[in-house]
């Protein structure tokens, strides 16, 4: 492990303080906004490995549309479950727990994982422009996911219509 | 060997099924907008959709006869792949393992949408609910066929998102709205788990696509058994092939992913319970098969797997007795017939990780156990659901009488109960049979096979139990009159399948004595 720079320990303290506010808080506006902040660190780190574009669309879609969203989701439905209960110790102890046994399983398996071994088609590189490579794959080896993938949003969209509208039956 | 890839204008052909429910259900929309509220209309041209892509599979499946992939299932087991027929830049796969699961998964959704032809009445606007069942159905016949981990998520996505939104259709219950909450939160966390998994796959392999296909000469299948090894990456797999199982298990609804289950399925309309409980599983199991069979190595997952399915059978089993709702006894019988289907994939892995030759038991019990479940599992519920339309309710102890007050209705329960059970003359006792086979010719998995005779005898005391009630118990209410044409039909298919299943597999059985345990 080489070693760690000033910008990646800044961006990782940000990443993961504002995930555990976001578990932390009761407040679930706040929660929300730090869910933003906390994918605004995972779009800096993205930049951190080389792929601007990777974080350029982390900003416009998760800081931007995704945190708006969930703000305006919460200010349209939730004005009575702004204060959750306060959570028991136990759930804390329980849920601790479990996110550390986890965490400490996929820590030990990503670190003592040679990944530099694997034999990779292409390794990232600084230097390359990886807009053009994303533009094949999405519209050519991936066209059909894509195109799946439209079709999968129109499904979601006639579904958030029908559940959302109001209507009396029967 | 690299696979090689059709010419492009009759790569379009492998997934003429999949276009036609695109078109269908895209006309549905349509239709409910010209037409509001029509629902016969809606539902003939949602029928019509789904026969006419079961009649376009032909075209696969004659591309692929072309080839010379036949005989069909066994491609799925050719550790090479140099049989499997890609497309579509290797995303889609159409061997037999696809072709046979596509069948099943359309022929279910067909007798979903003949079930709830009079059900969409109560919609305000039916035809959207019949192009949901369609678009489900398309969801479901992409995963059966995907050939790339981004492929298999996306599918499994689409199948979830539009699952939550027919689950939840009957907004003005609590009940049904309360079911889609939770099926969303399970689905949602889930898929998330899945999908770490395959990002390790990938950080691994460096590609999503399973199999090597033309221009590209390695894929994730090829990659992995290299990988495996180096004790470096090792852990890293197995984790993986672990996480990834969280996703597939929810679908197929197998311990301990299966708390999500009862409340799911009772709060949810009876022709979506149909839905989920058969073609949305089978779904399910194609995409473990095809995960678990060919892409992770079969020894290191046998164990679990094996100790996951006794699971299963014992809990649905077990969990059933107690109930005295219909639709919460069939959905821990629909639990516990994860758990056989299970077995049968188990069994099947445990042949490729013994390095034993594959007999047609292990090749075939799985496919056939869940066609044979399609037609015995819909019939079932399709009583119910005419039982409910008359009597608006699903309490056993009020189908007391059943046998007086419809014959017709009694026995075709009685029929379908006996089929579930495993009990000839039904197709359900050959579903049975073949699984059973293929975990006693499997090495070291004699056991399992124990397990799921014992648990199938356990399962006919609380089929037995709705039989009594129809049976014996006099009948409290007058007789029923209700007649209707899409269920009768969706009747008639059941019967027919679940009697030809039984009826054909005197030629199959020949098959199999060549390869008697």
């Amino acid at each position: 492990m080489g070693q760690l720079s000033w910008p990646f320990i800044i961006l990782l303290l940000l990443t993961i303080i504002s995930a555990v506010v976001v578990v932390a808080e009761r407040n679930i506006v706040r929660a929300a906004v730090s869910l933003g902040l906390s994918f605004l660190g995972v779009a800096g780190l993205y930049l951190l490995l080389h792929a601007p574009f990777l974080a350029g669309a982390q900003v416009l879609i998760y800081v931007g549309a995704i945190t708006i969203l969930i703000l305006f989701a919460i200010m349209m439905t939730a004005q009575r479950l702004m204060r959750p209960p306060r959570r028991a110790l136990e759930t804390w102890i329980l849920s601790g727990a479990v996110a550390t046994a986890l965490f400490g399983t996929l820590a030990y398996v990503i670190i003592n994982t040679r990944w530099h071994e694997v034999d990779r088609a292409a390794q990232a590189r600084p230097d390359v422009d990886y807009v053009p490579v994303l533009a094949d794959s999405l519209l050519q080896t991936y066209l059909f996911p894509f195109e799946v993938a439209s079709v999968l949003l129109l499904v979601a969209l006639v579904g958030a219509i029908i559940l959302a509208k109001e209507e009396r039956i029967d | 060997m690299p696979t090689p890839i059709l010419p492009s204008g009759e790569q379009f052909l492998t997934i003429l099924p999949e276009l036609v429910l695109l078109a269908g259900g895209m006309l549905l929309l349509v239709v409910e907008m010209v037409w509001p509220r029509n629902t016969r209309l809606s539902a003939v041209v949602g029928i019509g959709t789904l026969a006419a892509a079961l009649v376009a599979l032909a075209a696969p499946w004659q591309l692929a006869a072309e080839g010379g992939r036949v005989p069909f299932l066994l491609n799925a087991a050719d550790p090479a792949h140099t049989n499997t027929l890609l497309s579509l830049s290797g995303t889609v796969v159409s061997d037999g393992l696809a072709l046979a699961f596509k069948a099943i998964l359309l022929t279910g959704g067909l007798i979903v949408m003949l079930m709830s032809a009079r059900y969409g009445e109560r919609f305000r606007n039916p035809a959207e609910f019949f192009s949901l069942l369609v678009f489900a159905t398309l969801a479901s016949l992409l995963l059966a066929g995907a050939a790339d981990l981004l492929m298999i998520y996306l599918a499994l996505e689409f199948l979830s998102i539009s699952s939550y939104i027919l689950v939840g259709y009957l907004k003005f219950q609590p009940r049904s709205t309360e079911a889609s909450i939770k099926y969303f939160l399970y689905g949602a966390i889930t898929a998330a788990v899945m999908l770490y998994g395959m990002s390790l796959v990938y950080g691994l392999t460096g590609t999503t696509n399973l199999y090597p296909t033309a221009g590209r000469d390695f894929g994730v299948q090829t990659q992995l058994q290299t990988l495996l090894t180096s004790a470096n990456t090792r852990p890293a797999i197995l984790i993986a092939a672990g996480l990834i199982l969280v996703g597939l298990g929810f679908k197929t609804a197998i311990v301990p992913f299966h708390q999500w289950v009862p409340d799911v399925y009772d709060g949810s309309p009876t022709p979506v319970m149909a839905w989920l409980s058969v073609v949305s599983k089978a779904a399910g199991f194609a995409a473990l098969v095809r995960v678990f069979i060919s892409l992770f190595p079969a020894q290191e997952w046998v164990g679990p797997l094996a100790i996951l399915a006794a699971l299963t059978m014992v809990l649905g089993n077990l969990a059933a007795i107690p109930q005295t709702n219909i639709k919460r006894l069939l959905a821990y019988s629909s639990i516990s017939h994860a758990g056989y289907v299970l077995m049968g994939v188990v069994a099947w892995g445990q042949m490729q990780a013994m390095g034993q030759q594959l007999t047609p038991w292990h090749l075939y019990g799985v496919p056939v156990y869940l066609a044979t479940y399609v037609f015995m599992n819909l019939g079932a519920l399709a009583v119910v659901l005419t039982f409910y339309e008359e009597n608006r309710t699903h309490e056993i102890d009020d189908y007391a009488g059943l046998s007086q007050r419809s014959p017709v209705l009694a026995w075709l329960m009685v029929f379908f109960l006996l089929s579930l059970a495993g009990i000839p003359p039904t197709a359900g006792f050959i579903g049975k049979f073949l699984l059973l086979g293929a975990a006693i010719a499997a090495p070291g998995l004699w056991w399992l096979a124990v397990v799921a005779f014992v648990t199938t005898v356990i399962s006919v005391y609380y089929y037995w139990r709705v039989v009594q009630v129809m049976f014996l118990r006099p009948a409290q209410r007058p007789e029923m009159k209700r007649r209707e044409w899409g269920i009768a039909w969706a009747l008639g298919l059941a019967v027919f399948g679940t009697a030809a299943i039984f009826l054909g597999a005197g030629g199959f059985l020949e098959m199999f004595r060549l390869h008697l345990p």
